[in-house]
């Protein structure tokens, strides 16, 4: 028992967020007492349709919004604000457009007070890493989408985190460029390249959660309630030919759109969960 | 002219009279060369570097030769003053507008341009149809901007004497002047109170529906998360007599929108006017003829000054001018440091920034020059130097434009960016540095750059201010501009703002254009 309590690295213990959208109406709730573990040495999906607070959810666990009800609790310390062992990878990169690759990447080392030469040496390997080699000096305008999430991902990566939050990390990206990145990360990840020990991260494309993710947590909408928690088992890289890969998919796809068919959906058309982004 | 109180109401209905007679004009102004600037090239070579010196030269020191100019043209009655008042507050409106228009007019989306060729609108649908909608919100808030500095001018040019012709026109302008020669400092608060007012009055009933009205040519596909609101708006929604009532005028604007026009002929498209060879020489006859008319200027304006005056006098007022600038320099500075950290940090508060700007816009309507005389009475009573304490009054009501742009780039600063900054923990010196500054600063500089704009033309009347007979002077060309106009000594006017306008066009060519680049190029949000 103490040895699984030692694996955890993040708890969620229903959490609850609600906006107000307006002055004097409530808010609506986002998310409903949602409650998660990441383990070390393990990438969790969060997958669900547009709107059912899975980002929210992210920022949370980032420190970056408060929950309206419930604990996030990172080594059994409660969460209360950004951390420095958890970092985030952006759905739209959020570089600085003033900086310069190698200076977006430092931006991080140099907020933790690590000295200039060391935060050189260090932001060059994470460069190197990703793949982003002879791009120091470029600007983010400069690079195409797929490389200035590269920069997205050498930045988080540089602060050598334990966990890494990713924000639909490639759902900007057009197919080709996502797929090359995915695989990338993937493989840096399986070699045990990155300083990181779990994943967590955010998705609505099925195939990527499968194709990436140990496990995944599929999210309903109106409220965020956690609706199916389903263990992938197949090894990585995934195979997207593989029977068993397709038969997941197809198990995720039925369980999204089953759930959304005895829940009332206000004008939107059903079965639009692939690949939307 | 009596100051009696209950003259008061009528008195500011003719000055707002008088300044929406110069937006009407502005208007008409506005969307005649800004469109002949987008749609001819040859026009617009010469249209927007003009545009551009007219904004950026103090119009307050022209007062004196467009109020003889207009005097002359109706000799013996009060029309030529009127219209030398509204001539001078349409010269502190229209520039900015035509500005904007111009450029909304160059950046419409292709896509939209294509969609309408396609569908074949001619010329005059294709303007209310596309252009003129999608340059209305930049429209809406630049004539919102004309007609707060256009109080400046009015409370400037109602009461105006040059040498012995002295105009008072019935305004809250002419008021102001006679309660400041009787030093009667209840009557100068009674001014100030009817023009809050005024403000607020043609804010909440014409500029803010117009707000609302314009919100929704915004091209944007997500709805932005603060709407602006008007109750005479929603009233003139709601109640349904007025809603058809109103619908009238709707319907025939709209069918106006909707002709075709064809007589106007075709657009005269921007690429296609003969061979390169016949544009080069083109080119080359028109900037030789555009230099010719710059040089002949030049010697017109030399020969008549140098009638009267000599090279000392040049010196003299080259070196009041770089006084001046110090002084402009020296103060939007110090009202950088001051302002930019606290407007951030009402900026990155949404609930906060929605209250402040509104005020911040609001300070930047009023204006300064109504309170310069009361600082007279504190610089005699304290005996303060006027060179350091007059300065204050150069920024006095320029520094909200600072204010408000950069309370707006801190608003409009992305939220991706702000959660990246904080997950990698960024704080402090760093914070500032690297993240917020750069995120601001084209904000800044249009702030910076219209308040310094403001600034010199309040050098002029800040630099020299009256309170009864009581007289505090500081050293510039502002004061150097101000006196040559109370005595009537056109040369000495001449040359004053001769040298000025040639030191603001310089300092805003070799200072604020370069920032503004940089500020285009490489800070400018993806």
């Amino acid at each position: 028992m103490l040895d699984v309590e030692a694996k955890t690295l993040l708890e969620v213990d229903n959490v609850c967020q609600s906006y107000s959208t307006g002055s004097d109406s409530p808010g609506s709730l986002v998310l409903d007492h949602v409650s998660l573990r990441l383990e070390q040495n393990e990438i969790v999906g969060l997958l669900g349709r547009s709107g059912c607070g899975k980002s929210s959810l992210l920022r949370i666990v980032a420190g970056l919004a408060r929950p309206t009800a419930g604990e996030v609790a990172y080594r059994g310390v409660k969460v209360v604000g950004p951390l420095n062992n958890i970092a985030m990878v952006f759905q739209s990169f959020a570089l600085f457009p003033w900086l310069s690759v190698l200076e977006n990447v430092e931006l991080g080392l140099k907020a933790r007070k690590v000295s200039a030469a060391e935060s050189r040496k260090r932001a060059l390997a994470a460069i190197d890493l990703i793949g982003l080699d002879g791009f120091e000096s470029a600007y983010p305008k400069e690079l195409s989408g797929g490389m200035r999430q590269r920069v997205g991902f050498a930045r988080a990566l540089v602060v050598q985190p334990d966990i890494l939050l990713m924000d639909e990390p490639f759902s900007a990206l057009d197919v080709l460029t996502a797929e090359t990145l995915r695989t990338d990360l993937l493989d840096l990840w399986v070699e045990g390249r990155m300083p990181i020990k779990s994943i967590l991260m955010v998705t609505h494309n099925i195939e990527e959660a499968v194709l990436m993710c140990d496990r995944i947590i599929i999210l309903s909408s109106n409220p965020g309630r956690i609706a199916a928690e389903i263990k992938v088992g197949l090894p990585h890289p995934g195979n997207r030919l593989d029977p068993a890969f397709r038969q997941l998919v197809d198990q995720i796809y039925a369980t999204m759109t089953q759930r959304t068919e005895t829940e009332k959906y206000r004008g939107k058309f059903p079965g639009m969960v692939l690949g939307w982004p | 002219m009596a100051l009696d109180y209950w003259q008061l109401p009528y008195y500011g209905l003719r000055t707002t009279m008088r300044m929406f007679a110069a937006l009407a004009a502005s208007l008409v102004f506005t969307l005649t060369y800004a469109t002949l600037a987008a749609k001819s090239k040859r026009a617009e070579q010469i249209l927007i570097p003009l545009l551009d010196v007219l904004q950026s030269v103090p119009i307050l020191g022209f007062l004196s030769f467009t109020v003889t100019f207009f005097l002359g043209l109706f000799p013996g009655s009060t029309l030529g003053a009127e219209c030398a008042a509204i001539f001078a507050i349409f010269t502190s409106q229209a520039w900015n507008m035509a500005f904007s228009f111009y450029q909304s007019l160059r950046t419409v989306p292709k896509d939209l341009e294509e969609v309408a060729t396609g569908f074949g609108l001619s010329p005059w649908q294709r303007f209310w149809q596309l252009e003129a909608p999608f340059a209305m919100p930049g429209l809406v808030y630049n004539t919102m901007m004309s007609m707060s500095g256009g109080w400046f001018f009015v409370v400037a040019s109602e009461a105006i004497s040059v040498g012995d012709t002295t105009v008072k026109l019935p305004g809250i302008g002419s008021w102001l002047a006679v309660a400041i020669d009787h030093k009667d400092i209840s009557a100068v608060i009674g001014a100030v109170g009817a023009m809050l007012v005024i403000i607020l009055l043609y804010d909440q009933i014409l500029f803010r529906p117009l707000v609302v009205f314009s919100q929704k040519f915004r091209v944007e596909l997500s709805m932005s998360k603060f709407q602006e609101q008007s109750w005479v708006r929603d009233i003139f929604v709601r109640a349904t007599g007025l809603r058809r009532v109103m619908s009238i005028p709707g319907k025939i604007i709209k069918a106006i929108g909707l002709l075709r026009l064809d007589w106007m002929g075709e657009q005269p498209s921007r690429a296609a006017w003969g061979g390169r060879k016949a544009a080069v020489a083109a080119d080359i006859v028109w900037y030789v003829a555009l230099a010719a008319l710059v040089a002949w200027s030049f010697w017109q304006i030399g020969g008549f000054v140098s009638t009267a005056l000599s090279w000392a006098d040049l010196a003299e007022t080259a070196t009041l001018t770089i006084i001046t600038m110090m002084r402009v320099v020296a103060l939007i500075a110090l009202a950088t440091l001051f302002w930019v950290p606290i407007s951030v940090w009402i900026g990155l508060r949404p609930a906060l920034a929605e209250k402040a700007q509104p005020l911040a816009q609001f300070m930047a309507a009023f204006p300064a020059n109504v309170v310069f005389p009361v600082a007279v009475i504190g610089i005699l009573k304290w005996s303060l130097t006027p060179d350091i304490w007059l300065s204050f009054l150069i920024v006095f009501g320029t520094q909200w434009y600072i204010v408000f742009n950069v309370i707006a780039g801190a608003s409009a600063f992305p939220n991706d960016l702000k959660e990246a900054s904080e997950n990698l923990g960024v704080k402090g010196w760093i914070w500032w540095k690297s993240v917020i500054l750069p995120g601001i600063f084209p904000y800044y500089v249009t702030g910076a750059l219209t308040a310094s704009g403001g600034s010199w033309n309040a050098a002029i009347v800040a630099e020299y201010v009256k309170w009864g007979d009581d007289k505090v002077e500081a050293h510039g060309i502002g004061a150097y501009i101000a006196k040559a106009t109370a005595a009537g000594d056109y040369p000495r006017i001449v040359l004053g703002v001769a040298v000025m306008s040639i030191f603001v066009i310089a300092f805003n060519r070799l200072f604020w254009r370069p920032l503004f680049g940089f500020a285009e190029r490489r800070l400018r949000l993806m």
